[in-house]
């Protein structure tokens, strides 16, 4: 039972998404910019930071996968992103204090260097043509925003989930 | 050992960023088809979101419905004052279709580029990350959709089918900029000629699709209806994609291009038909290139 609470956390996520995406498409709150959420990404910054690392890498690179076939149909990009945050975030948190501030900030950062990648690999493949200020007003600075709003909602869930795998973990 | 390790770092990386490119030309090149595990995959992960999506998307039918009923008194005062327009607009439909029918006879013409049949299908995801406008729909392959099909809202065109796996496919929208994403379109002008055009991309911040290649010296009407011509494409004739904002002449003056607001709200859909036409045109794709 306790194997696949993980796997059905980043499911959820992986679906919910989604659904946030087809309700609230393109401007939520009568605003025009665009609000992306990156729940599994942000569970996945959560478990890299406060469980195992690599095992970690591993559902990053599962999910990254997953996302790549049934969304965007672009193999590779996040198949490649997903594991890189997750790592950027352990090398960070090896020097910093793990919590709840520390770690939102160290979201921000890994969901923006996601953002960036994403966005350059995009424009490598002429997938888009937004420019780069564009690209921080529109897209960049809503999507933070949201992200950091889901983060401060589902933080103290998620650390205790967290705690009681990595305890199980380290029991083995 | 550092040296060691940063070394098996360095390979990693190094080894990672050549599958990345070698991954994304894959999926770039022009292929017909869904490599199976990809197929595999699609279906599985499909199947978890339909579970998820179709009880989400009833609530959401519901809390709308709340909201509809709210305004019903004045929608049905308006409706009524249609529906006196409507018989007399269905017995001329009739009409005319039986007219076309008998002309159709005379002629020995039997192909109708307009004429086509529905599938039902319904949304059951949308990209998250929006750089790519994509929907999932829960009609695959069994339900006999194939690539390329035209997909239509009830208010209009909204895209084309991308890809298929056995139980779901995607839509890439109109508004996904993608340069090969060209649908010849015409519409009415003076005096009742067609003009034609093909549709070439989406303004972001004007939130209209691109009607270009008109001739530099026609003028038409603000708000002239602009349909799929069922000419190159392999989209039946007649399907609304939407109507003339705004004229403007090309860079070098030779053509023009018309921005189209949208009939169909790309933001907002729930419902949609796969639309099969039912002339043959199967040859036509091979010469399109299937990148149209």
């Amino acid at each position: 039972m306790k194997r696949i609470v993980l796997p059905l956390i980043l499911s959820a996520c992986f679906i919910l998404e989604s659904l946030f995406a087809e309700f609230f498409p393109n401007g939520i709150f009568g605003v025009h910019k665009i609000f992306v959420p990156h729940l599994l990404l942000m569970v996945l910054i959560i478990m890299g930071i406060y469980y195992v690392r690599n095992r970690t890498i591993l559902y990053a690179f599962i999910f990254g996968m997953l996302f790549d076939a049934f969304y965007t149909g672009i193999l590779g990009v996040y198949l490649f992103v997903f594991p890189l945050t997750v790592y950027i975030t352990t090398s960070l948190m090896k020097v910093l204090q793990a919590n709840i501030f520390v770690s939102a900030l160290v979201m921000i950062i890994d969901i923006a260097i996601a953002e960036f990648i994403v966005y350059g690999l995009n424009i490598l493949i002429s997938n888009t043509t937004m420019s780069v200020t564009d690209f921080l007003n529109m897209r960049l600075i809503p999507t933070l925003i949201l992200n950091l709003v889901f983060y401060f909602i589902l933080f103290y869930p998620l650390l205790k989930c967290m705690q009681t795998l990595k305890k199980e973990v380290l029991d083995e | 050992m550092p040296q060691f390790f940063l070394n098996k770092r360095l390979i990693i990386l190094l080894i990672s960023i050549i599958l990345l490119v070698a991954l994304i030309g894959y999926s770039l090149r022009e292929r017909g088809h869904l490599s199976k595990p990809e197929q595999f995959l699609n279906d599985v992960v499909g199947f978890g979101q339909t579970i998820i999506a179709v009880p989400a998307n009833s609530v959401k039918d519901f809390f709308e419905s709340i909201s509809d009923i709210q305004n019903t008194y004045t929608e049905n005062k308006k409706l009524k004052a249609r529906l006196d327009q409507l018989s007399q607009l269905s017995s001329e439909v009739s009409v005319l279709k039986d007219d076309n029918e008998k002309l159709r006879k005379i002629l020995g013409k039997k192909d109708d580029l307009s004429a086509y049949t529905t599938t039902q299908a319904t949304v059951i995801a949308r990209n998250p990350d929006q750089w790519y406008e994509h929907i999932k729909i829960n009609k695959g392959k069994t339900s006999g959709i194939k690539e390329n099909m035209a997909v239509i809202t009830s208010e209009g065109f909204i895209g084309k089918v991308k890809s298929v796996s056995a139980l779901y496919s995607t839509v890439e929208l109109l508004s996904a900029v993608n340069p090969k994403n060209r649908i010849s379109a015409k519409l009415l002008g003076n005096k009742n000629k067609s003009i034609y055009g093909t549709i070439e991309g989406y303004d972001e911040t004007e939130r209209a699709l691109l009607l270009k290649g008109i001739p530099y010296d026609l003028k038409m009407k603000k708000g002239a209806s602009v349909y799929t011509s069922g000419l190159a494409d392999i989209f039946p004739e007649g399907l609304p994609i939407g109507t003339v904002e705004k004229l403007v002449p090309d860079e070098n003056g030779l053509t023009q291009t018309a921005y189209l607001k949208p009939s169909a709200d790309f933001y907002d859909i729930q419902h949609v038909m796969v639309v099969k036409s039912s002339v043959n045109k199967d040859g036509l794709s091979d010469l399109n290139g299937g990148g149209q």
